[in-house]
């Protein structure tokens, strides 16, 4: 009995083995929850990209992982809402030339949906996994596709308990 | 005759329960009088009300003492008096106190671990932490000039952790106002009281209107008038000087806290248990003669 709580409690405060969730239903309090925060402006990413308030809130996002090949994964950013039934996710349209989060069931292209989270040093870089195209923001808040990584944006994860 | 021994033997032979004293732990206080100085608070707000808690434990202790029948005179209440001023007090109690309490965050950097698919992934995450502590610092300056101090910090946290509920910062203030009380209880209330059973023992009496008497002593335990109870054994052991009246009466004094009276009397008559008992509340009655306190001694 010690010996179990010792070890939740170590498991409790251990980095987290993978930042994706593994779930179906968003709404399920075990979805691992970030908000992703631009580095350049201090915006936090969602449908509606907000500044980052001061007491530590925005809009928060959840991945869920698929795999690539042996040697890469990819990420679908889903926005997480704590109400209504839509799941909205992240898309490099291609009739609009333009990223945005759209409900899951109107993506044509489910390829487009899929990102590569690139590591650059402790933020990550979100590349499109059909398009190649980074994904950045305006200080205004608008998210568009960039073709160079150095003009993409690179964002913080922030995981909230 | 054998119906008359065990007549009188369960007629006057007579048991029941008593607080009896012993010191629990030295004091800083000093007696007789005592002049509490509210403390300076050297915070922004505090979650307790360190005055008004110090002010009931100084004024408990400076109450008169209870006239019941059974009641300890010396240790219930009186031995120490509020003195009016500074100037006339044998103790000034004073300080300070700084209480905080609040929320904090901080960052963690971290990164995914185990086996996986490509370049591990950085991540942040904020933790709060939840906290309460308290700084208390008594002084005691005697009538003499010197000083001496007891302090207190109690400092309790609760840091958020992933799947577990953060300690709201109001249930971590209760645990350190719990300490603080515990901290100062015993400075004030040194005196342990502890229930125990005391055995009268029969006593044999010749004279025919004392041994009417005698019959009462059985209802005086029964409703706790030790005051006369002892008047009733010193009136017998003055008239057939036994050492049972001598017990009797020795044990009236110890429940009603006149030690040096009932060692006297117990002197070469008592078992081991009585000693034992006695040798602590010598002791407490001596410390109490050290630190200056009122000795409301009774006198049967």
């Amino acid at each position: 009995m010690v010996l179990s709580i010792t070890l939740f409690s170590l498991g409790a405060f251990s980095q987290m083995r993978n930042i994706s969730s593994d779930v179906i239903n968003p709404l399920d309090k075990k979805i691992k929850a970030f908000m992703a925060v631009d580095t350049e402006f201090g915006l936090v990413l969602g449908r509606k990209p907000i500044p980052l308030s001061a007491d530590g809130s925005g809009p928060q996002l959840y991945f869920v992982q698929d795999m690539l090949n042996l040697n890469q994964r990819l990420m679908t950013i889903y926005s997480l809402e704590t109400a209504g039934d839509y799941e909205w996710i992240l898309e490099d349209n291609a009739a609009e030339n333009d990223m945005f989060f759209a409900r899951s069931r109107f993506v044509s292209d489910k390829n487009r949906t899929k990102w590569k989270l690139l590591v650059d040093g402790s933020t990550v870089i979100f590349q499109n996994a059909t398009t190649n195209a980074f994904l950045s923001i305006a200080e205004d808040g608008d998210i568009f596709p960039v073709n160079e990584r150095s003009n993409a944006s690179r964002w913080k994860l922030i995981r909230l308990l | 005759m054998l119906l008359t021994v065990l007549f009188s033997g369960t007629l006057f032979a007579q048991k029941e329960e008593f607080y009896v004293a012993s010191l629990k732990q030295t004091t800083l206080l000093r007696g007789p009088k005592i002049y509490f100085e509210p403390l300076e608070n050297r915070g922004d707000d505090s979650f307790v009300d360190v005055n008004q808690s110090l002010q009931e434990l100084v004024d408990k202790r400076t109450q008169i003492a209870a006239e019941s029948g059974a009641g300890n005179r010396l240790v219930l209440g009186g031995l120490f008096t509020k003195a009016t001023g500074k100037e006339t007090a044998d103790v000034v109690i004073s300080g300070y106190y700084k209480a905080e309490s609040g929320s904090s965050r901080a960052e963690y950097a971290l990164r995914e671990t185990g086996q996986h698919i490509g370049n591990p992934i950085p991540y942040f995450e904020w933790r709060k932490t939840n906290y309460a502590n308290l700084l208390v610092v008594l002084t005691f300056t005697y009538a003499d000039g010197t000083i001496q101090q007891d302090s207190l910090w109690a400092d309790e946290s609760d840091l958020q952790r992933a799947g577990r509920k953060l300690m709201p910062v109001s249930d971590l203030e209760e645990i350190v106002t719990k300490q603080f009380k515990k901290a100062f209880y015993y400075q004030f209330n040194f005196i342990e009281m502890e229930r125990r059973w005391i055995d009268f023992p029969t006593v044999r009496v010749k004279d025919k209107a004392l041994k009417a008497e005698y019959k009462a002593a059985k209802d005086l335990i029964k409703s706790y008038q030790i005051v006369e109870l002892g008047r009733l054994y010193k009136k017998l052991y003055e008239a057939e000087n036994t050492d049972e009246a001598a017990i009797g009466l020795g044990l009236c004094y110890e429940i009603l806290g006149n030690y040096p009276a009932a060692a006297a009397l117990f002197e070469g008559r008592t078992d081991f248990h009585i000693k034992a008992r006695m040798k602590k509340e010598v002791a407490l009655y001596d410390y109490l003669k050290e630190i200056g306190a009122n000795l409301n001694l009774i006198e049967l």
